[in-house]
């Protein structure tokens, strides 16, 4: 995983790490989170799986279309809380 | 009492950043000169000072007004509060408080220093939350001016509380909302999968998403011993985990009584269609709190979809087997009755699969490449038994013959719409890459890939298998000769995928069976 500060360089990113903190239980598709962060679909889909490559993310797959959820990763939960602390 | 005063804070906090009240400040700058407007919270006197134009909008001060309590802190723009003035200054200002939250209007008064002022009580029916406070006026305000003054108090509290309660809907709905989404997600994703296999793990990984748990049990009920048998077991910390007895005794009573048991550090939920098919059970917390009952409620909402896929699922899977058998009664009585010398080998199904699971086919593209490769022999149909039978090569004639023969085949079982996909790719498996196939002199991707696949392990047996008119050729040689094909009669792709597993041990053995017949 790349370092946390880098991934959160983007505003994007930072928003979709933030909800994801603030709704850990969430299972949804990148229309589905793009409506809550208010933000262009295309944006986010491509926001959301390049957080799914660092492993911030789980990809459930549907047919052709991905749910997205958090990571259960406690390590990585744990480097995000620390690094959001401060920057976000 | 506490949710007054909350309202209240939230109340005086938004309204100390209301651009109204900071255009309202500078209309009245503008009329009257230097005026000062202030919101006094009536709890504990604290004096929230609207922001300064040339402020960041967001920022607020915090100053308490010293009548109200004697620590204070002075605003930084009055220069009688700030100078040792103060306390008369601040008595005045009292004084004026005491009398609008008495009468509930706008009330007009003169400081000691001959400077005037207004007061505006913040109240709305019986509630009072504090006031707005207009001073250090040079001139007298006018009738009309204190009109004003009320009016625009009156709309700007009005647009604060509506955007209050907007915002507080907001924050109930929205929490709710978003569960509601992921609900419909988890929906789709567990609707979407009919094999049980693949099911139920996938229950249980959602279900540790959802709830933030460490593990998820699964257990099914076997239909035909009665008993409750483990499908799934997922600890998040560890790739292989035991299903101890606990576990399974907590299971059992929960599928014996049929009702959800919520404890601190577990929640095990039965899964009822007409009757108990189930438990789902999720243990420990993530964030090693407990169990709720929102998390109860949440399971049980995914204990009844997941109830209802596995039943769709399970009748799936019961009409596949059915359609399975269908197939193979089919494919053994067209064999019979095509009269042909020679089927193909089950070999060939397994190596067909073998190249379509390295090629990453679908399940279902891999089911009705199944069923096509098992209907193979049934393309045979309606060829006169002594073009079957005949050792040497056809006939221009006797091959156009054979070159309708799979239409035939196709006309036979076309009631059964079921088998349309593998039906297509039987039909076409004599077609060759560069075009110069048949029935229809299909080229390239046009070619379904299950037919692609068909023709390579086709050409394959035929080269390899014993006829009593022919010596089987070698493996090897016949592999070279598939790779030599390649774009021309082949798929170089298909090609590629079987070459790769022509070197591996098992798919060896496999070509060796095949030869061996």
């Amino acid at each position: 995983m790349a370092e946390i500060k880098k991934i959160c360089a983007s505003t994007l990113n930072r928003k979709i790490i933030r909800f994801f903190q603030e709704n850990p239980s969430t299972v949804d598709t990148s229309r589905g989170i793009a409506a809550w962060l208010n933000f262009d679909r295309k944006e986010v889909k491509k926001a959301l799986d390049s957080l799914v490559k660092e492993k911030i993310l789980i990809p459930h797959r549907i047919g052709s279309s991905i749910a997205y959820a958090y990571t259960q990763d406690k390590k990585i939960i744990k480097k995000i809380e620390q690094s959001v602390k401060s920057d976000i | 009492m506490e949710q007054e005063r909350i309202y209240q804070k939230q109340l005086l906090e938004r309204l100390s950043k209301s651009l109204d009240l900071q255009n309202e400040k500078e209309l009245f700058r503008s009329l009257f000169g230097n005026a000062l407007l202030w919101i006094v919270d009536k709890e504990s006197g604290l004096a929230l000072q609207t922001q300064n134009a040339k402020r960041k909008i967001g920022q607020k001060q915090i100053v308490e007004i010293c009548s109200l309590q004697e620590s204070a802190h002075c605003p930084s723009e009055c220069k009688f509060l700030r100078s040792s003035k103060k306390k008369e200054c601040l008595r005045c200002l009292s004084g004026i408080l005491k009398q609008a939250k008495n009468t509930k209007k706008v009330e007009k008064f003169v400081c000691s220093k001959n400077f005037f002022g207004l007061c505006f009580p913040l109240a709305q029916g019986d509630a009072f939350y504090g006031f707005l406070i207009l001073c250090n006026l040079k001139n007298s305000p006018s009738r009309e001016s204190q009109r004003l003054f009320e009016a625009l108090n009156e709309t700007i509290l009005e647009k604060v509380q509506k955007e209050l309660e907007l915002s507080k809907l907001y924050e109930t709905i929205r929490p709710r909302a978003i569960a509601l989404s992921t609900i419909h997600t988890i929906h789709r994703l567990i609707s979407s999968s009919l094999d049980l296999n693949e099911l139920i793990p996938r229950i249980a990984r959602l279900s540790l998403q959802v709830l933030r748990a460490k593990k998820c049990l699964i257990s099914l009920v076997d239909e035909k011993t009665k008993r409750l048998v483990p499908k799934a077991m997922i600890d998040i910390s560890k790739k292989k985990s035991r299903v101890s007895a606990f576990k399974k005794r907590i299971q059992k009573r929960v599928l014996r009584s049929g009702i959800t048991l919520l404890k601190k550090n577990y929640l095990s939920v039965p899964l009822i269609d007409e009757e108990p098919v189930g438990v789902i059970s999720v243990y420990a917390k993530m964030t090693n709190g407990e169990f709720n009952n929102f998390d109860r409620e949440i399971l049980t909402a995914l204990a009844e979809q997941a109830t209802g896929a596995i039943k769709n699922a399970k009748l799936y899977k019961e009409q596949e087997d059915m359609l399975s058998n269908t197939v193979k009664f089919v494919s053994t009585l067209l064999k019979l009755k095509s009269g042909a010398p020679y089927t193909h080998s089950k070999h060939v199904i397994d190596i067909i699969m073998g190249i379509a699971k390295e090629l990453h086919l679908s399940e279902e593209e891999l089911r009705n490449l199944r069923y096509a490769a098992m209907l193979h022999d049934a393309e045979k149909i309606g060829i006169p038994e002594e073009i079957l039978k005949k050792p040497t090569f056809l006939t221009e004639r006797e091959y156009n013959i054979v070159k309708k023969h799979p239409k035939k085949s196709a006309k036979i079982l076309k009631p059964m719409q079921r088998l349309k996909p593998a039906v297509g790719i039987m039909v076409h498996h004599h077609e060759k890459f560069d075009g110069s196939g048949y029935p229809d002199k299909l080229k390239g991707e046009a070619i379904p890939l299950g037919s692609r696949i068909m023709a390579v392990a086709d050409t394959l047996e035929a080269m390899i298998s014993r006829r009593p008119y022919r010596k089987s050729t070698p493996i090897a040689q016949a592999i070279q000769e598939l790779k030599s094909k390649s774009g021309t009669q082949f798929d170089p792709r298909v090609i590629k995928a079987f070459v790769k597993l022509a070197k591996r041990k098992s798919f060896k053995k496999l070509l060796k069976e095949l030869q061996n017949g």
